[in-house]
Formats: C-alpha cells, structure tokens, sequence
C-alpha cells in the first residue's frame, strides 16, 4: 500500500499543473452552460421539466457522458505513451511494484478527471438553481419528490458517474498498455467504446456493461424530478457498484497479468 | 563488497540469443565498463538487470537481492540510467527528481534536491520543464535521478550521449568521484577513450558472450582500443 501512495504522489505532480487547474472552472462553466441551454427547451415546454434538479441531471449526464470517453482516451493514451517514450521504464527501474505503478497512474488520471466531473456536476447543479431553483417535484399541493430526497439521489448519481468514469480509466489504461503506444491504444479505445454501445442493444448483454450504468442514476434523477416516479439512483446503485466491481476487478487483473510478463524492452 | 552478481543470465528473442550466459561481478568502489559492438547484447544485459527484462535463465542480484523475486529491495540498492533519458516532459527538472522520488516511496529532502541538481550542472534550469531541456540537460538530469537515492551501484547505459566536451569531463570526474566514495558503477559506452579514463576494469561483449574482461591500464594509451577490435574482429571473422 505503500508503494502504491507513494507511485500515486508521484504520478498526481504530472497532473497537477498550473494548466491543468483551469480545467475546473471550464468543465463548470460548459456543464452548465449546457444545463442553461437544456433550462430554455424545458422552459418553452420542448422537453423536460421548469425543475432545478431536472437541469442539473440532465446536465450532469453530459458532463458524465464526455467525461467517461475523455478519460478512457486519455488513459489510453498517456499510459500507451509512458511505454514508447520510455517514461514507463524510468518508473519501473524504480523500486515500486509494476502494478502499483500502473494502477497508481490511472488512479491519479481518475482522480484528476474526477475533479473536473464533480467540477461539471456542480456547474450545473448551480445552473439549475439559478433557472429554477432548487425545489421539490411537485403536483399541485403534492410533493411528489422532497428537496432533500432529490439532493441525496442527485448525490448517489454523481458518485456512481465517478466510479463509472474509473472504469473507463482503466480500461483505456489496460489497453495502452497492451499496446505500449498511443495511437493504437486510442483506436482501440475508441472501438471499445463503440462495442460496448453496440452490445447494450442486446438485452442479455445489458445488465452486464459498465456503459448501461454510467449514467442510469442521473436518469433517475430527472425522472423524479419531473415527477415521473420510478425506480430512484439508490435503487440502481447496488446493481450498477456490482457491474463496476467485477469490470473494475477484470481490468485491473488483466493489467496485472500483462504487466508482469511483459518485457520493456524499448 | 559484492554490489552486482550476474550469474548465467541468458535471454533470446525469438530466433535470437541476445544474451547467451554471460556472468560478472561489479563490486563497491569500481568503475566496470561494459563494451561492445551493436547489437552484442550490451543493452539487454543492462534491462535483465534492472528487472526490465525476464531472463530464460540465470540470476543478477543487486546488493544481494534478487532482481526477480526481491525486486523491491534490489531496485532500491541502485540507480539506472538505461537507453535514453526519459523523463516525464512536462514536470520541471526538480518536479522529475521529486517524482523519481516519490516512486521509490518516499519525499525528496529539498537540499538533496539541490545537491543532486549540483552535481550534474543543472542548478540554473531546475524550474525548467525537462521537455525544454536540450538532450545533454536531459542526459544530466537523468543521471541525477539514479543517483538520488545515494545508490550502492549505478548501471549507466551510454551515459555520456548528448554532452558536450566539457560535459563528458565533468561527468567522467563525477563517475571517478562516486566510485572513490565506494559507489560500484556499471557503465556501458561506445566512447573507448571516455571509459579507458574512468573505468578500472572493462567487459567486452560480442553476439550476447563476454568474450574479454580486462583490467585497464590507464597509462597505457590506447590499449583498450587494440583490445576491443582485437576480440569483436575475432568473433566476428
């Protein structure tokens, strides 16, 4: 574990940058400018809800979405470019372990993206506040969904889109470095993704894909908060933390395996 | 003191032996280099032993440990420098010692940041990003990463690449300086002259064999040049 703080520490100073620390109040201001601009449909009636919690949803869900593909690319490319530029071997003629620095190095990209994400989700949480305010699902007198209950789902929703966009991490990083190259790993990424889409149209395939639950606790949320009850973000969360785990698991065992056989040999 | 046991390490790449049961010892306080034509197997013996590259066969044991089942504690018993140096572009020339530190588990005490930058010149572009380095500050600072954790042995692969005249002086009386302080060195070159001055013995391999070890005479001119065509002619006749 040690090994593994140590490699994250080391792989966070690349990230933390002068630069890079821009990309915060970016991804708020384009989340919610993207939420601002969903606030108008809603508002003429187009689609949606005049909710707060409905903008913020729907444009976390953006947020979510682009966050995800980012960061599987990047993951992808950044770990396929450590190995051609022979930055991976500096690392690993260090005395860390092969998969605490590999893990080490998706954890910090992860956790970079996953600033920006939380960055985006409170863009447009604040933007929804701002067109709607922040208040409970109602019909008529009716409260169909609480404030309180719509945070804490909106919450849930938001946690489970960071861990869904760890998945994408990792396998992005598993396949630059199987590829040991950017470009490759890009492509191949990207094919990924696109398979992933394609088999969540067959439904015994579905509830297993990490891509179904990326977003499922968001939709929740803007069903609720337009009053269209139906299964809340707690309810998905087991089931989505489960298909995480095991994606999570195999990628990470599949690294472990390719890293320790492989020799860096250039 | 033993710093460095390679024993019949071999490995082929497919129809290839790129190192074919080669074994020596670097031992604390000695400047071994290790020379060859291309493609001899120079720099595959020096990524067998930094754990790089599994071996068919054999064993190389840093400090004592072995680098395949102890890999930990023999990686932190030496610096590498190996191929080129390849740090991360966009940290700054301290910000990559810090991360070469922190690989290894652990901060880097700013004066030993300091000291090392010191050593190898590059004091003045330590806030500098390495990616604006030319290559001989990247060849220094690469250095200087293996030798912040004050190494029992150095393995250097062609450290000397990139620098300037002044700068292969310097280094060579930093190499000869660490090896009087008790550091082994294993240092790979192509320049004869460079390590005919620094190195007290020398290693010579040919088609994945060490097919001469000899002690250099550093009053005899010359003398290592005679040897190393001498034996890469015969192995190649």
């Amino acid at each position: 574990m040690k090994g593994l703080l140590g490699a994250y520490r080391a792989e966070w100073l690349r990230l933390a940058t002068g630069r890079s620390v821009w990309l915060l109040p970016l991804a708020a201001v384009l989340a919610a400018a993207y939420a601002t601009s969903l606030g108008v449909a809603a508002d003429r009636g187009l689609f949606g809800a005049p909710n707060g919690f409905y903008l913020a949803a729907a444009g976390a869900t953006g947020a979510a979405i682009t966050s995800a593909a980012v960061g599987a690319l990047l993951a992808a490319s950044a770990v396929g470019a450590d190995f051609a530029s022979g930055v991976a071997r500096t690392a690993l003629c260090r005395p860390v372990r092969r998969t605490a620095w590999w893990a080490a190095r998706l954890l910090a990209l992860s956790s970079g993206l996953g600033l920006a994400l939380l960055a985006a989700c409170l863009g447009a949480l604040l933007a929804g506040y701002l067109r709607f305010g922040l208040d409970a699902a109602t019909e008529g007198s009716y409260v169909l969904a609480a404030r309180g209950l719509l945070l804490r789902e909106f919450a849930v929703a938001v946690a489970l889109c960071l861990l869904g966009q760890g998945v994408a991490v990792a396998a992005g990083g598993l396949l630059g470095l199987a590829s040991g190259r950017p470009g490759p790993a890009v492509a191949s990424t990207a094919l990924l993704g696109a398979g992933l889409l394609a088999l969540g149209r067959w439904p015994a395939l579905e509830p297993w894909l990490p891509t179904t639950f990326l977003t499922t606790g968001l939709d929740r949320v803007a069903q609720l908060a337009q009053g269209l009850a139906s299964l809340h973000a707690t309810d998905v969360a087991p089931r989505a933390l489960l298909v995480f785990a095991l994606w999570l698991g195999g990628v990470l065992a599949a690294g472990a395996l390719v890293l320790g056989r492989k020799d860096i040999a250039s | 003191m033993v710093a460095l046991d390679v024993s019949r390490i071999a490995k082929r790449y497919g129809p290839v032996q790129a190192v074919d049961s080669i074994s020596f010892q670097v031992h604390a306080g000695e400047v071994v280099g290790l020379l060859g034509p291309n493609g001899a197997g120079k720099s595959t013996t020096l990524r067998l032993i930094a754990g790089l590259v599994h071996p068919d066969a054999g064993t190389v044991r840093l400090a004592g440990h072995d680098v395949q089942h102890a890999r930990q504690a023999a990686l932190a018993a030496a610096g590498f420098l190996i191929e080129s140096p390849a740090l991360p572009g966009e940290l700054t020339a301290s910000g990559a010692l810090a991360w070469v530190a922190w690989l290894g588990g652990h901060a880097v005490q700013a004066a030993r940041q300091r000291e090392v930058l010191a050593q190898v010149g590059l004091t003045e572009v330590a806030q500098r990003r390495v990616r604006q380095l030319s290559l001989g500050m990247k060849q220094r600072l690469a250095i200087g990463a293996a030798l912040l954790g004050r190494p029992s042995l150095l393995v250097l692969d062609e450290p000397l690449n990139g620098l300037d005249p002044p700068g292969v002086r310097d280094m060579g009386t930093l190499l000869q300086e660490l090896a009087r302080q008790g550091t082994a060195l294993l240092v790979s070159s192509h320049l004869l002259d460079e390590v005919e001055r620094t190195a007290s013995r020398v290693l010579v391999m040919a088609r994945g064999r060490v097919v001469a070890e000899e002690a250099v005479d550093a009053a005899h001119t010359g003398a290592l040049r005679e040897l190393f065509f001498s034996v890469t002619q015969l192995e190649s006749a």
